[in-house]
């Protein structure tokens, strides 16, 4: 059997010697320095990537199979706090185990859910001195940068790559970075970094059509796959370290008909003792702004929101005829949403019953 | 152990780097442009139709070439079926190959190009890679048949994602190969792309193209290539004949040959001209069953002669004594067994 | 000795030490990304007038054209709705349509400074250059900011091969980029950020609807050949040659079928010659000229060279639509009914969110919309058969009408009087009149009488009908388009010695079609081309030397051609019109 590892001391030789030997007699080409910042990204950031072998949970999930091999794993603080995808938590599985790639292993517990963007946190147990990593500031991150996508599925010794590039910022309303490297199970809860070995996201299915675990699965290496940005997601990973499981975030409000993109977020109804209903608002008024950003379209409406978590209060400003009213709102769950729409039709019914 | 190869291995970089140009057929391509890598292995690059007939619906595949005498590797596949091929290059010649032989460890082939005293461009097949992941990488191949005639086979981009074992990747698989593979992230392992290269950036060779497989868990569809240098293996065995030598059918027959009854094996029914030997069922009480041999064993050799179909088997069993033991020599999983069976003459007992 | 050393530590599993990428290296990034915003900004999301559907397409000028797929517009009809990159949603009118080869050509409104594509060459990039896809790709952008997807160019001169007579890819643009449901339509693009093709399929047979690592791209400059033509309002059609070829086992292309109507058999072309160039191109398989047939509109005329027992034979040749009259419109109708759904494989959610299943206290449903078409773009369409929009062509007729400086120059109830001299001294006269005419020269005089719509006038003998030729002419510059049954702006053709593309107005008179040639600088007619049966050649005169002549401008070098042979050749003295009360007797 080949001796991968001796070759890629042999490679490292290769590389690196003739380099120096060459310094001021020629010049590197282009091609030649994008390898070596792209493998040094990789090297950056690959202690951090771990290996989960996850035992029980979900195999298969309505027709979609599910790979029942080892998954990725993305560490977030030298104390055991360790990201992945949920694509194969749904249902939680019997045991994780997570394999550094210095050979440690650990029992891994599952600390909360992020159902909105797909991840959970597990934390190692009795896990210090992890290998730390470091984000990449939102601001850096533009169409077109290099997007190196690092997972540890083939073996628990060696990262597994592929790379693209950022292919848009703000997908599935505002809640995922876009990529044309190839993402799939093989990388699934692994990073995006950029060029200089940063963590730009937590590589994850996505669907602007499902919130389902598994949606976006089948895009697996086709030149579609998508990143939850860790930029501004840190008061997310504060409240999941401390138990709590993040939902989506909804209104209770019911728009008018139309096409989303085109047009306006008038209130057609709200849920009884919904977010929007306790905050005053009534068919008819138009939703204007969230926290003080100017919408036009029911789509705003969506990108404004959707990034937000059940719990969180937003700013909403309405208008009601010639009048403008800013009001706090604070977000619902979907199964909460669902509650209340079953009571309200219950109650509809005893009231139509009793006529 | 990995401070002597530190040591060890710069000097032997400075030696290849420095002997590289005038090596002659075998240029290397360092610093080269991408038209320079482009045109080294358009010219090396083949298309491959079976006897089907170009209309025959993916009756086509990749292959390159990998001797002056124009030695062509690709991967078996019902495309060699028959005999012979029609193979074109990229100088617009279409020639006749002959399929020399298939490796069943690796499921490589070779054919050979009817090609009188021409010389062909090739790939070397001694050149030794070191891929690592994240390596930059580029794929020759004529997946879909989009290039037809003289046109140049498409060319993808990507990188190494991963030196793993293909078993490793979950589930079973419609090859036999279970060893390291070059994972990759381009869609390399498309319809027709079998056979294709996988190059370094300086055009030298780094796999050839593994047949389009899915994991049977996942479903997912694989992007991979067979390391170059078990290639180069799989090519050597079958042209140097160390699976045993051609059959030569100008030889004496003995007055009594061995037959698969007196031997107790059923190979699987003989379909297509070249139908693999793969052992069917094994008869109660037989030599075979004395021998331990096993449904889907491949029958690589019978004695001294190669076997790479099921009419081979046929051949060499008539060259065969009866009243002497049969050596044979089989493929079970990935490993070479070799087994000696005394056949049972009719009526002897 | 450093540096290996540190390599040692990284392979040992510590922490990389701070990153230090080249600065090449990001330099090269950030161009990359300049040019991304850059061309984000021009590439638009297409939907239907009602919102629906969806492809992708690239804006080419600032007033608004844009170029997408013909089967993106195809269930749209006339009207669709482009949203562009800083979020804003723009209507659009279809401009034109060439079916067979999946463009068509489309104008936002509402600005005059739209971002637009600058123009690449296809015909000079290479395998393994870098280029970029933007698009919207299963209609991710709902803040209609493209998907951009980075890849290389996998192979040049494809070709695909049409479905039924439609969608043929001839000499098309092969890439990894990644290209998926809804990229159609929309832009390729070169590293400088130049437009080299418009993406429209991919070999997705392996995974449904999902890229595989090959995607097809019609190149722009097949599309810059067939813009004029676009432009024009028309529904265009690829051509054929007439013939047809097979390759040989020697490598040569023979003619292995010709209709003896086709313009390629009145040019010489034989059964049994070799083709070896077309076009420019040298021709060494069935495909290569399928390829370069592809790329151009019905009606051009390209040079051919073939082989004959060692000959080698030169002629321009005319193409020939590739389909019948009317066949293209049930084709567009045909592809109108099969909209391709773009939706994401795997689950999908309901309702966004869920309803309470109660009486509305107050329903604020507006009633379900009427797809008519908006205001602004009903301003801009005019529906005719054989054109994708006839406002578009109406426009370059009086475009034309307004330029051309010999614009009216004749009266039509006068009788013109044209007396010159060949090139040997001999004198040449000409009358013509709408209902007779008559040329005279050293041949001889002839006379023609149009009173008969029904007899075709191809005399004088040998010029293939000239005298019918000038009377179309001379109604041309009296009447204007009028003077016509039909009359229709065709786009630009090569036309004259040095075969330059001219403006051409196509009149038909009688059924009998004269194609003007307008020069696209100074829109003089720089020649006509009259034909007076279909499979025959027309009689062809190129004007040149022009100068003024009352108010307007008028040819005084006249050059008479028919098929392969000059009629004649002739400077004119002068020009005169006489009213018709005088010329009785004549």
């Amino acid at each position: 059997m080949i001796n991968v590892a001796g070759k890629h001391v042999l490679w490292l030789a290769f590389m690196w010697v003739p380099s120096v030997a060459w310094i001021g007699v020629r010049a590197q080409t282009l091609e030649q320095l994008q390898q070596q910042a792209i493998r040094e990204a990789v090297d950056r950031v690959s202690p951090a990537v771990v290996q989960l072998q996850i035992i029980g949970g979900a195999d298969r999930v309505e027709n979609v199979d599910l790979a029942s091999g080892p998954a990725t794993g993305l560490i977030l603080s030298g104390d055991g706090y360790v990201v992945t995808s949920r694509y194969r938590f749904d249902p939680a599985p019997a045991s994780v185990v997570a394999i550094l790639a210095d050979g440690r292993q650990f029992a891994s517990a599952i600390v909360a859910h992020d159902y909105s963007r797909k991840l959970v946190l597990l934390k190692l147990e009795g896990a210090t001195d992890l290998p730390a990593i470091e984000i990449a500031p939102d601001d850096s991150i533009r169409v077109g940068n290099w997007a190196i996508a690092v997972g540890r599925t083939y073996r628990a010794d060696r990262p597994n790559v592929s790379v693209g590039v950022v292919s848009a910022t703000d997908r599935i309303f505002g809640r995922a970075l876009q990529t044309d490297a190839a993402v799939s199970p093989a990388n699934y809860g692994g990073p995006m970094v950029d060029i200089q070995g940063r963590v730009m996201g937590v590589l994850s299915p996505m669907s602007p059509s499902s919130e389902s675990t598994i949606a976006g699965v089948d895009w697996y290496d086709s030149g579609i796959g998508f990143a939850v940005p860790l930029a501004g997601w840190q008061s997310a990973f504060e409240r999941l370290r401390n138990g709590k499981d993040l939902e989506r975030g909804y209104l209770g409000v019911g728009l008018a008909d139309g096409v989303p993109r085109e047009t306006t977020p008038t209130v057609k109804s709200v849920l009884p003792a919904g977010p929007v209903a306790q905050a005053g608002l009534e068919p008819g008024d138009l939703i204007v702004a969230i926290n003080e950003n100017a919408i036009a379209t029911q789509n705003d409406l969506k990108f404004a929101v959707t990034p937000h978590y059940a719990g969180d209060t937003i700013q909403v400003a309405y208008e009601r005829g010639e009048e403008r009213h800013t009001v706090d709102v604070t977000l619902t769950t979907v199964a909460k949403l669902q509650e209340a729409a079953e009571a309200a039709t219950k109650q509809q019914t005893e009231a139509s019953s009793n006529d | 152990m990995n401070r002597l190869q530190i040591v060890v291995a710069p000097t032997v970089a400075i030696v290849a780097s420095a002997l590289a140009p005038i090596c002659g057929a075998q240029v290397a391509l360092v610093g080269r442009s991408f038209a320079d890598v482009n045109q080294y292995a358009q010219q090396r690059s083949v298309k491959i139709y079976g006897a089907g007939g170009l209309r025959q619906l993916e009756a086509y595949q990749s292959g390159v070439l990998v001797s002056a005498d124009g030695h062509v590797a690709t991967m078996a596949s019902v495309v060699l079926d028959q005999d012979w091929v029609i193979v074109h290059l990229s100088d617009s010649r279409r020639l006749r190959g002959e399929v020399v032989g298939v490796d069943p460890l690796l499921d490589i082939a070779v054919v050979k190009l009817d090609g009188e005293d021409a010389e062909f461009p090739y790939y070397d097949l001694q050149h030794q890679s070191m891929p690592y992941e994240s390596m930059q990488l580029l794929a020759f191949c004529n997946l879909y048949n989009v290039a037809t005639g003289d046109e140049p086979v498409s060319v993808l981009h990507g990188v190494l994602t991963a030196v793993a074992p293909l078993e490793a990747r979950r589930g079973s698989f419609s090859t036999r190969y279970r060893d390291e593979v070059y994972i990759v992230d381009a869609s390399i392992n498309n319809p027709g792309a079998a056979g294709g290269i996988v190059v370094d950036l300086s055009g030298q060779p780094i796999g050839m193209i593994g047949k389009e497989v899915r994991s049977q868990l996942s479903g997912a569809w694989l992007n991979y290539a067979l390391p170059w240098d078990r290639v180069a293996e799989g090519v050597d065995r079958i042209i140097s004949g160390r699976l045993g030598a051609s059959i030569d059918s100008t030889t004496d027959l003995p007055e009594r040959s061995a037959t698969f009854a007196s031997l107790g094996i059923r190979l699987v029914p003989n379909v297509v001209p070249r139908t693999p030997p793969y052992i069917d069922s094994v008869l109660p009480d037989s030599p075979a069953e004395t021998a331990m041999l096993e449904p889907d064993d491949l029958v690589i050799a019978v004695g001294d002669m190669r076997t790479g179909t099921h009419n081979d088997v046929e051949q060499a069993l008539l060259r065969t004594p009866i009243d002497e033991p049969v050596r044979i020599t089989l493929l079970r999983g990935n490993r070479l067994v070799d087994v000696e069976l005394m056949p049972i003459v009719e009526g002897s007992q | 000795m450093l540096r290996l050393l540190s390599v040692i530590l990284v392979f040992i599993g510590s922490q990389a030490s701070a990153a230090s990428v080249a600065p090449e290296v990001l330099e090269a990034e950030a161009k990359r990304v300049r040019v991304i915003e850059r061309v984000s900004r021009s590439t638009i999301a297409i939907f239907d007038s009602r919102g629906q559907g969806g492809g992708s397409g690239v804006i080419i000028s600032s007033d608004g054209y844009a170029l997408t797929n013909f089967h993106v517009t195809a269930p749209c009809g006339p009207a669709m709705r482009c949203g562009m990159n800083d979020g804003r949603l723009y209507d659009a009118v279809l401009v034109g349509l060439d079916p067979p080869g999946d463009v068509a050509l489309i104008k936002l409104l509402g600005r005059n400074d739209f971002p637009a594509a600058e123009l690449g060459d296809s015909d000079v990039v290479q395998v393994g250059d870098r280029v970029l896809v933007a698009g919207n790709p299963f209609l991710l952008a709902e803040d209609f900011r493209p998907t951009v997807t980075y890849g290389i160019l996998s192979g040049t001169h494809r070709y695909q091969y049409p479905a039924g007579t439609l969608l043929e890819y001839a000499d098309c643009l092969q890439t990894d980029a990644a290209i998926n449901p809804g990229n159609s339509g929309g832009p390729l693009f070169n590293a400088a950020g130049k437009l080299i093709g418009i993406n429209g399929r991919g070999s997705f047979e392996k995974r449904g609807r999902v890229n595989v690592g090959v995607g097809y791209a019609i190149s722009i400059n097949q599309i810059k050949l067939f813009l004029s033509h676009l432009k024009a309002g028309r529904v265009v059609d690829h051509a054929t040659l007439g013939a047809t070829v097979t390759t040989l086992d020697d490598g040569r292309v023979a003619v292995d079928d010709l209709l003896e109507e086709s313009d390629a058999y009145r040019r010489g072309l034989r059964y049994g010659d070799y083709l070896t160039s077309f076009a420019g191109r040298n021709i060494t398989t069935a495909n290569a000229l399928k390829n370069v047939l592809g790329i151009y509109p019905a009606g051009w005329t390209v040079p051919i060279e073939f082989v004959r027992d060692g000959d080698v034979m030169a002629a321009n040749v005319r193409l020939a639509s590739l389909h019948g009259q009317g066949e293209l419109e049930s084709l567009i109708e045909a592809q109108a009914n099969k909209p391709v759904p773009i939706q994401p494989p795997g689950p999908k959610d309901g309702e966004d969110e869920p309803q309470p299943k109660i009486p509305n206290i107050r329903d604020l449903a507006a009633g379900a919309r009427v797809p008519e078409l908006p205001e602004e773009v009903n301003k801009v369409y005019q529906a005719r058969a054989g054109f994708a929009n006839y406002y578009f062509n109406d426009l370059h007729q009086q475009r034309l009408a307004e330029k051309c400086p010999g614009w009216r120059a004749f009266s039509a109830d006068q009788r013109l009087e044209i007396s010159g001299v060949d090139s040997r001294g001999h004198e040449v006269a000409i009358e013509s009149t709408e209902q007779m005419g008559s040329f005279r020269s050293v041949r001889g005089q002839f006379f023609a009488n149009f009173s008969d719509p029904n007899v075709p006038n191809d005399g004088p003998p040998g010029s293939g009908g000239l005298m019918a030729a000038i009377r179309e002419w001379q109604t041309l510059l009296s009447r204007g388009l009028e003077g016509f049954d039909e009359a229709h702006y065709m786009g630009q053709l090569p036309f004259g010695l040095g075969q330059s593309r001219h403006d051409c107005l196509v009149t038909i008179r009688n059924g009998l079609p004269t194609y003007f040639y307008f020069n696209r600088q100074t829109c003089h007619v720089a020649g006509l081309e009259h034909f007076t049966a279909d499979d025959r050649d027309p009689c062809t005169v190129r004007f040149s030397n022009f100068q003024p002549w009352d108010s307007a401008e008028l040819p005084l070098m006249w050059v008479v051609r028919f098929g392969e042979n000059a009629y004649a050749e002739f400077t004119v003295d002068h020009y005169q019109q006489v009213p018709l009360e005088e010329s009785v007797d004549e």
